[in-house]
């Protein structure tokens, strides 16, 4: 009699380990599907974003700049970049955009000085940034994120028609 | 004597942990469905976000042409059986394809006759292979009759 009560308490003491042991592994569970959930949409988010915003970028620097013959698509040290030109106080300077050292940069200067790409302002990091002129005045434009994700815009500014 | 009310303990623990863990059952469940859903909005939002672009482009090129069909097919649309419509498929990946289509751009072109040339008004469509609307976009392009705008 003594020896059944004492194994129905074990048998009871068990369950109820068992039971807690069940809780804490799904809670656990819970958790980390949460934060892969979580972790998956703010990477997604941040590689959609700079996708997006890069190309959005540059779309609305050259509509900004869209004058006949001040958008063009130059290279320089093996560097394709797109440049946009603009008269200053009678001057030309070329705001030149390019992919560096994994960014999408920004250098403003004047015109006839050699470039120095590590004086460019880091705009967004990107994987990787290219720029293509079309036989049909278009530009073509194509950006991959960090996820290798790659995007690509066709530009046709009134100034290339 | 002291072990029954041992054993009772124990018993009014299991129990309060079975109810526990039925309130914690309601709970996961509630919150893995929510998991599920932010996890297909997001894949929709990068639908939505690869479908804006393909959407700009497309009218980035109405915009730039000079006539609409050079311009579709050269971009890789085809005109659907109507003859009312552009459209292209793509796959899951967004690549273009004849045999899936998961997501399909759709161009309906209208042409009216304004003064001196014709205006023409581009409705451009992204969708789901289910018809699920993922953006819409509307390009006007007008075509002078005689040379260049």
């Amino acid at each position: 009699m003594e020896g059944q009560k004492q194994r129905a308490w074990i048998v009871t003491f068990l369950s109820t380990l068992l039971i807690l042991a069940m809780f804490a592994i799904s809670a656990l569970v819970l958790i980390n599907v949460g934060m892969q959930v979580y972790k998956n949409i703010v990477l997604a988010n941040h590689d959609n974003f700079k996708l997006r915003t890069s190309l959005a970028y540059i779309a609305t620097k050259v509509r900004q700049n869209d004058v006949e013959g001040m958008v063009s698509v130059q290279e320089a040290n093996g560097v394709r970049m797109l440049v946009l030109s603009e008269d200053i106080g009678g001057e030309k300077y070329n705001t030149c955009i390019y992919y560096y050292d994994g960014y999408l940069c920004e250098l403003i200067q004047k015109e006839g000085f050699e470039i120095n790409f590590d004086f460019g302002f880091q705009t967004v990091e990107v994987n990787d940034f290219q720029v293509e002129e079309l036989t049909d005045g278009g530009i073509r434009l194509i950006v991959q994120n960090n996820a290798g994700v790659q995007e690509e815009l066709l530009l046709y500014p009134r100034a290339r028609r | 004597m002291e072990k029954h009310g041992r054993t009772r303990a124990l018993r009014m623990s299991l129990m309060e942990l079975s109810i526990m863990i039925s309130i914690f059952a309601v709970v996961s469940v509630l919150l893995t469905r929510m998991y599920v859903e932010a996890d297909r909005l997001q894949g929709n939002a990068t639908q939505i976000s690869k479908s804006i672009v393909l959407c700009e482009t497309v009218a980035e090129a109405i915009k730039g042409s000079e006539a609409l069909e050079p311009t579709m097919s050269n971009l890789g649309f085809q005109m659907t059986e109507d003859k009312a419509a552009y459209q292209i498929q793509y796959d899951k990946e967004w690549n273009v394809s004849l045999e899936s289509n998961a997501f399909q751009l759709r161009v309906n072109p209208v042409l009216e006759e304004r003064g001196s040339g014709k205006m023409l008004t581009a409705v451009i469509s992204a969708t789901t292979k289910a018809g699920e609307e993922l953006c819409t976009l509307t390009v006007k392009r007008f075509y002078p009759e005689t040379g260049k705008e």
